[in-house]
C-alpha cells in the first residue's frame, strides 16, 4: 500500500485480508458447463476446443467450411471490428473518461504464480497482425490504429490490391451484425437478436456468415417465443446444412423440454 | 476433441497465480484459451462477484466476459500480467451488468444475514468476513467498488490505476481515499446500527 494512503482500520484490513486469502473452489460441473457454452458461443472449430457434445445427437464428420475463413475465429477479421464493437459500448461515468486499460508493465500481482506455462510456439497459419494493446475499453474517440510494429502481412497477389481489403471490411460488417444479435441473445434479448440477424439478411443476403446467421435466428426465435417458427427454420437449417457445426446449437434451441 | 479443461480450484489446493510465459513469448490465439480459462476461472467469477454480479447471475455475466477474451486473445500482449488485463472484462461486464434496468436499486444477494451483530469484539470466521466484506461493497456506488477491488483485494498499484483510469496520480489517490473512506463508514455505520439494534432486542 501507498504511504499517501491512510491506514484502513483493522477490521477492515481484517475483511481484505479474508477476502483476498480465500479462493473458492469452482464446481467443475459449473466450469464444465460454461466452457461448453462460450465454446458454442464463439463457434470453435478446431477439434481441441469443440464443445462437448450431447451424446444423444452424434455428430457428422467436420464439415467443409462455407466460407472462405472459420465462423468466429479468423483473428484478421475479427480484431479490427471486435476492438470497435468493444470500443461502442464503453463503459460511461468517471471511470469511464479513463476506461478501464489493457494492462501495463508492472510488478507482478503479490500472488503467486501457477506453473501453467504457454504452449510452445508454433506458426500459424492466419499470422495475424499484431493489434496494439491498447485498451478494449478506451473511449470511442481513441481509434485503435495498426500497430506501428506489427508485421505486416505481405501484399495479396490478386488481380486487383483492393479486393481482399473490401472483402475484409464486408466480412467485418458482417460479423458486426451477427456479433449484434448474438450478444442479444446472450441477454435473452430474443427479439433484439433477431432484428439484427433481419439487418443482417437484408445487407449480406448471400453473405459469407449465412450459415451462422441462421442458426442464430433458431435460438433467437426460441428466445423470443416464436417455438413454431423456430421448428420451422430448425427443419430447414437441417437440410441445408446437415453437417453443420452449429447444428448441435439448433437441435438444442428446438429440442423438448 | 477435448473435454471442458479441468479447472485450477476444482478440488485442488487453493492456489492464486498467474500464467507463466514461456520463453518464446507470442501473441496467443483462440488456442490457447483452455488454458487461460483454465488458469483464470477462479479469477474471473470471483472478480465478477466483488463487483457486484449477483450469484445467480454469475454464469451468464462470465460467459459474456469469456467470449470477449476469446475474441480479444490475441491483443493480449503475454508480456503484462494476464490478470489485469482480466480484470477489464470483467469490469465491462459488471458495468453493463449494474446498468441492466432490472438490477438497478437492487442489492445483490451476494450476502448473508445483515442482523448479525457486529462490533470490535464480534468474532468473525472468515466465511463472515467475507460476507460482510461483500455487504459493504453492495453499498458503494460502482466507482467506489471497483477502486477498493482493484486496490484492496487485486493489489493493482495506484500508479497503475492512475494509468488504467488515465487520471493524474494524485487524482487517482484522491478517488481512492474517498473510496476507502466510504467503505469504512458504511462498515462502521453498519456496527452501530447492530449493536443498537441488538441492545435494543434485550429485555
Amino acid at each position: 500500500m501507498s504511504d499517501e494512503l491512510d491506514p484502513l482500520d483493522p477490521l477492515a484490513e481484517d475483511l481484505f485480508r479474508a477476502e483476498r486469502d480465500y479462493v473458492a473452489p469452482v464446481d467443475p460441473a459449473r466450469a464444465a458447463r460454461l466452457f461448453a457454452k462460450v465454446a458454442e458461443t464463439v463457434a470453435f472449430t478446431t477439434p481441441a476446443l469443440e464443445a462437448p457434445r450431447e451424446p444423444a445427437a452424434p455428430r457428422a464428420p467436420e464439415a467443409p467450411p462455407t466460407a472462405p475463413t472459420a465462423p468466429g475465429l479468423t483473428v484478421k477479421a475479427l480484431a479490427p471490428w471486435v476492438l470497435s464493437a468493444f470500443v461502442g459500448g464503453v463503459v460511461t461515468g468517471i471511470l469511464a473518461r479513463g476506461a478501464v486499460d489493457s494492462p501495463t508493465p508492472s510488478t507482478p500481482l503479490p500472488s503467486p504464480s501457477t506453473t501453467l506455462v504457454l504452449p510452445t510456439p508454433s506458426e500459424s497459419a492466419l499470422s495475424p497482425p499484431i493489434v496494439p494493446s491498447a485498451s478494449v475499453m478506451r473511449a470511442p474517440s481513441a481509434t485503435v490504429p495498426p500497430s506501428a510494429s506489427a508485421p505486416k502481412p505481405p501484399p495479396q497477389a490478386t488481380a486487383s490490391a483492393d479486393a481482399p481489403q473490401s472483402l475484409d471490411k464486408s466480412l467485418t460488417a458482417e460479423r458486426a451484425l451477427v456479433e449484434r444479435a448474438r450478444v442479444a441473445l446472450s441477454r435473452h434479448q430474443g427479439t433484439m437478436a433477431l432484428d439484427a440477424l433481419a439487418e443482417h439478411e437484408a445487407t449480406f443476403p448471400r453473405g459469407r456468415l449465412v450459415e451462422e446467421r441462421e442458426a442464430l435466428r433458431v435460438r433467437a426465435l426460441v428466445d423470443a417465443g416464436r417455438t413454431a417458427e423456430a421448428e420451422t427454420k430448425a427443419r430447414a437449417f437441417r437440410a441445408r446444412w446437415p453437417n453443420s457445426v452449429f447444428l448441435s446449437a439448433v437441435d438444442l434451441a428446438v429440442a423438448p423440454r | 476433441m477435448s473435454n471442458a479443461p479441468a479447472v485450477e480450484g476444482a478440488g485442488a489446493a487453493p492456489s492464486e497465480r498467474g500464467i507463466e510465459r514461456s520463453p518464446h513469448v507470442r501473441r496467443l490465439t483462440a488456442d490457447d484459451f483452455p488454458a487461460v480459462y483454465r488458469a483464470e476461472l477462479g479469477y474471473v467469477l470471483r472478480t465478477l462477484r466483488r463487483l457486484g454480479v449477483r450469484e445467480a447471475d454469475l454464469e451468464d455475466v462470465a460467459h459474456e466476459a469469456f467470449v470477449a477474451v476469446v475474441r480479444h486473445l490475441p491483443d493480449y500482449d503475454p508480456e503484462r500480467p494476464i490478470r489485469r488485463w482480466l480484470f477489464g472484462f470483467a469490469f465491462r461486464m459488471a458495468s453493463d451488468y449494474r446498468k441492466r434496468a432490472h438490477n438497478v436499486n437492487e442489492v445483490p444477494a451476494s450476502s448473508p444475514d445483515a442482523t448479525e451483530p457486529l462490533g470490535p469484539d464480534t468474532a468473525l470466521d472468515d466465511a463472515r468476513r467475507r460476507a460482510l466484506l461483500l455487504q459493504v461493497l453492495d453499498a458503494l456506488d460502482f466507482e467506489k467498488r471497483s477502486l477498493i477491488v482493484m486496490h484492496d483485494l487485486d493489489g493493482v498499484p495506484v500508479p497503475e490505476i492512475a494509468e488504467t483510469l488515465g487520471v493524474p496520480l494524485n487524482t487517482a489517490y484522491s478517488r481512492l481515499r474517498l473510496a476507502r473512506k466510504a467503505f469504512q463508514e458504511e462498515l462502521s455505520s453498519r456496527g452501530r446500527r447492530s449493536f443498537a439494534s441488538k441492545q435494543g432486542g434485550r429485555p
